[in-house]
């Protein structure tokens, strides 16, 4: 009797706790906590300005993202975390991993579609097994061989045709739960900033329009939505719309931010709405709200141009993937190419700020890896690859080209994925909040996988020595505005002056230049782009093509070693426009570029004692993309 | 009048609420049930669902709906409860638990978790996360800071005299003639050159890893080095060394919890696996190697094999 009693009893009193615990939920503090003496977490400066940049991956799939999972990785989000914040980890093909430097933050972004997918078949989960389709892909994958094949191909295929294969909404829950518990988990503020975030993998036609989510908030909020699918909808309008819901919501904030526009067949900055429509004036505010950075770089290619578009570019030629879109369903044209690349399109944006009043493509620049082994490591020599089959082994050079299924053109091998990136914060202190507030206002820039410091400011009183201010930071920011920022209203015969200071990686090789790129509408409306070279290493001149110069090349291939006996360690300067008109609307961003290094597969040519491939370069100039600052004229 | 008016619609207020007929509800099947039970079924064919089943249900709808079930909602999951346990009892009998790889797997999981539970149940006691914290005291809370001053000199402007002009900046700061003008005598480094308490993970991430581990070492107090970093050369003014505050267990609880179960889970399972499996004599039996046609893709398509036929790797998608 009691213990029937009893039962009736604990019922009613779970439930009673469980309102209660829902009502502590949804008490969020206002602030971020400060430590127990009542100080924030930073390095105590009595500075509000960011005195150090903070080191990041801001895309990156562990064993919960269907392809990465399928494929084989076995590490789960809890494990990127942990190599992240510098433990050492076993990857999933049973070798020791570790970061010589660890990261400062870390985004997991698993694919929403399918979420949990690969751990649902392993575990044979009964509401998968229930539904016909996951029974048959649990067989296939227990058959393997060409049934396996088949069906894997098959789940690939479904997000291009967006036709879900099977109704995995339990299992999205579920293992949303599991992933914002990891990041919680891991998240410690001003030591290790661990957000929560998805990756919302739409591919029309297989053309990529993929983005990543990042919430600024915790569990109690991000717990309250589950990731949007591209099942729910493909296009972009509809995903800012439910990050304002998310917002509306929760009281919480969260961004996306596109990336691999190089795979989009042109869609990505297409000039018009994925429904066909030309852009608007909401249009165009809404998507530089809810996209205020865009990836430049990553594993599968850089996204800033091609020699194609910028043919006076003579660094333009770097870790191309510009054969086909994603799914390889076709060919990329010469007329898609503008409409992949971001130069051409920050350029573009002008045109339609001019028009509309508002600038579409305002996209401030990041770096991230988008590697599938839940390890974020893009260092050309520590290089673990971006699939679990490109780990390090004496044979990963030689794997052949990807291809979706039969019929699908392939995608570049393994040998041609750039060791890349690293997204680069400017931030007040190691924090969700003050890491995502940097982000949302632009004061980013994208590495290829080196740790090059970057600081830029602009402003109309810069003058010559500014650059070497020892208060350099200080005084920046009380008189120009930082990356990401904007200018406008010049007064007569003003010109912007940027300062740049640019270190090079700590264990990395010296500089060999710093470059303005500006990119302008004029009078009567076309576009232009010019690089300036604004500072370099040693005694060069330009010669009488205005080109500098090439730094040399220290590279020795056979032993995968350089020297940095070229270059410099650090470069600065004050540079004012020289081209400057104030009517016309204008972007500037700053490019810094390494001295040659050894390639990732120079590396491994040489620790594993294979044959150099001929169909990559020997040796490659990392560098750094700064997001730009923006001139607007008075009363635009 | 008035107070028993008030009196009956309390009653009724008692009676129309759902708890107070559940409860005698609940009470009035709780006393019948043993006159009728063994009418009912065989002793083997009752089925009990449990508070722990019910909470667990009850759970598992919170998890998806972030709110608890109302009343029409709790009889579906009860309903669910049953059925399920109907249907494995009726699959049990049936021995459809024998020779079933999804049971098998499903089943060696579920040991797993008991396994891994050892670790995430068993609440270690506070002494002996306190010794884990005591060993580990770098790993939480804030750890040592540094109060410095660093004056850089780049090799590429001082070229054959960077040690020498090293040497005498540190002889004449340390002089004392009070001339000291970052602007002319540190060369330029998006770095600051004085820095408040700061912490050697901050100090790696700025200068890498040899200045961090040089720093500490330097004499306190006067100008020292010149210690060496990947951009060149500094000389540095270590001010004040503030020795890490060692957190209180109560502050870091969590944080040293997660890492202890982290480091002991691997162990654990692989201690718990090491006993069991040594209760085993094991033989394999090989298949006959495998013919070319089974690790074919579908339709002849490449996927990514390399040549010896490893790596399989088919669709990508990111």
């Amino acid at each position: 009797m009691t213990k029937r009693f009893k039962s009736l009893l604990l019922l009613t009193a779970f439930s009673l706790a469980a309102i209660q615990s829902l009502q502590a939920e949804t008490n969020i503090p206002a602030k971020p906590p400060n430590t127990k003496d009542g100080q924030p977490y930073s390095i105590p400066t009595g500075k509000t300005h960011p005195i150090r940049v903070f080191w990041g991956d801001a895309h990156l799939h562990t064993d919960f993202s269907f392809d990465a999972g399928l494929m084989g990785t076995k590490l789960t989000p809890e494990d990127a975390f942990r190599f992240a914040r510098g433990d050492e980890v076993v990857s999933t093909t049973g070798q020791p991993a570790k970061l010589r430097r660890p990261l400062d933050f870390l985004v997991v972004t698993d694919h929403s579609n399918y979420l949990g997918l690969p751990i649902a078949l392993r575990e044979g989960d009964p509401g998968l097994l229930a539904d016909p389709n996951g029974k048959k892909l649990y067989d296939g994958q227990k058959a393997g061989g060409e049934a396996g094949f088949k069906l894997f191909a098959d789940i690939a295929n479904s997000l291009s045709t967006n036709k879900p294969m099977l109704d995995t909404s339990a299992l999205l829950k579920s293992t949303w739960a599991k992933s914002v518990a990891a990041a919680d988990k891991y998240n410690e503020p001003g030591r290790f900033t661990a957000f929560i975030g998805f990756e919302w993998t739409s591919m029309p036609g297989g053309n990529n329009l993929h983005h990543n989510v990042i919430f600024r908030d915790s569990g109690a909020r991000a717990l309250q939505v589950i990731p949007l699918t591209t099942f729910d909808s493909e296009d972009p309008e509809k995903l800012w719309a439910y990050l304002a819901d998310y917002e509306k919501k929760t009281g919480g904030q969260a961004i996306s931010i596109p990336h691999n526009s190089n795979l989009s067949g042109g869609l990505m900055f297409a000039d018009k709405t994925l429904g066909g429509k030309p852009f608007d004036r909401a249009y165009a505010e809404a998507r530089s709200k809810w996209e205020p950075v865009a990836e430049i770089t990553q594993t599968k290619g850089d996204s800033e141009t091609l020699p194609l578009l910028s043919p006076d570019d003579e660094f333009a030629n770097f870790e191309r993937w510009d054969k086909t879109n994603i799914a390889g369903t076709q060919d990329d044209t010469p007329e898609q190419q503008p409409h992949n690349y971001l130069r051409p399109t920050l350029t573009r944006g002008l045109k339609f700020a001019n028009e509309l009043g508002a600038n579409p493509y305002k996209y401030g620049l990041i770096g991230a890896s988008d590697n599938h082994t839940a390890l974020s490591m893009v260092a050309a020599d520590n290089f673990f690859g971006a699939l679990p089959h490109e780990e390090p082994s004496p044979t990963r050079l030689l794997n052949k080209p990807l291809s979706i299924a039969s019929g699908r053109k392939p995608l570049p091998p393994s040998s041609e994925m750039a060791s890349s990136g690293f997204a680069a914060v400017w931030a007040t202190e190691n924090t969700r909040e003050a890491i995502f507030d940097a982000i949302r206002r632009r004061e980013t820039y994208g590495t290829t996988g080196t740790r090059i410091t970057v600081r830029l400011f602009t402003g109309w009183d810069f003058k010559k020595g500014d650059a070497e201010r020892s208060d350099f930071a200080d005084y920046g920011y009380a008189h120009g505005v930082p990356m990401g920022g904007d200018l406008s209203g010049a007064h007569a015969g003003q010109k912007p002056t940027l300062v740049i200071q640019a270190a090079k990686d700590p264990d990395g090789g010296n500089l060999d230049r710093i470059q303005v790129i500006k990119g302008w509408v004029d009078a009567q409306g076309q576009t232009h782009e010019k690089i300036y070279d604004v500072a370099w290493s040693g005694d060069r001149k330009p010669g009488a093509d205005g080109k500098l110069p090439s730094v040399g090349n220290t590279v020795d291939v056979a032993n995968a070693t350089y020297s940095n006996s070229i270059g410099a360690p650090v470069l600065d300067t004050a540079w004012t426009d020289p081209d400057f008109k104030p009517a016309e609307r204008a972007y500037y961003y700053v490019r810094v570029l390494e001295i040659p290094t050894p390639r990732w597969t120079t590396y491994d040519s040489k620790r594993f004692g294979v044959e150099l491939l001929k169909t990559v370069p020997p040796s490659v100039a990392q560098r750094a993309y700064t997001s730009p600052v923006w001139y607007a004229p008075s009363g635009a | 009048m008035t107070v028993d008016l008030q009196k009956r619609s309390r009653v009724r207020a008692w009676l129309r609420e759902p708890l107070f007929q559940f409860t005698v509800l609940g009470g009035v099947l709780f006393l019948a049930w043993p006159l009728v039970a063994d009418r009912v079924a065989p002793p083997q064919n009752r089925i009990v669902i449990t508070a722990q089943q019910m909470q667990r249900a009850t759970d598992y709808f919170y998890q998806t709906h972030l709110r608890l079930p109302d009343p029409d909602e709790l009889q579906p999951l009860i309903e669910d409860e049953i059925q399920t346990e109907v249907e494995f009892r009726e699959g049990l009998a049936l021995g459809l638990d024998r020779d079933d790889e999804i049971i098998r797997r499903r089943i060696k999981q579920k040991l797993e978790f008991m396994t891994e539970d050892v670790i995430d149940q068993a609440k270690p006691s506070d002494a002996v996360l306190q010794a884990y914290l005591n060993d580990h005291r770098d790993q939480f809370g804030a750890g040592p800071q540094i109060v410095f001053s660093q004056i850089y000199l780049d090799p590429s402007r001082h070229g054959d005299h960077l040690a020498a002009d090293a040497d005498k900046l540190l002889a004449r700061l340390n002089a004392g003639d009070g001339r000291l003008d970052y602007g002319v005598d540190s060369d330029t480094l998006p770095v600051p050159n004085d820095f408040e308490a700061t912490a050697l993970p901050d100090v790696t991430a700025m200068f890498g890893t040899d200045f961090a581990a040089a720093l500490p070492k330097q004499p306190a107090g006067h100008w020292a080095g010149p210690i060496r970093s990947g951009y060149g050369l500094h000389l540095v003014l270590v001010r004040e060394i503030k020795p890490g505050k060692p957190p209180e267990l109560a502050e870091v609880r969590d944080q040293v919890l997660r890492e202890y179960q982290a480091e002991h889970r691997a162990v654990a399972n692989q201690e718990a696996y090491r006993k069991m499996r040594a209760k085993y004599a094991i033989s394999i039996q090989m298949p006959p190697p495998p013919s070319q046609d089974r690790y074919k893709p579908a339709n002849g398509a490449k996927v990514g094999l390399t040549d010896d036929g490893l790596a399989p790797t088919a669709a990508v998608s990111r």
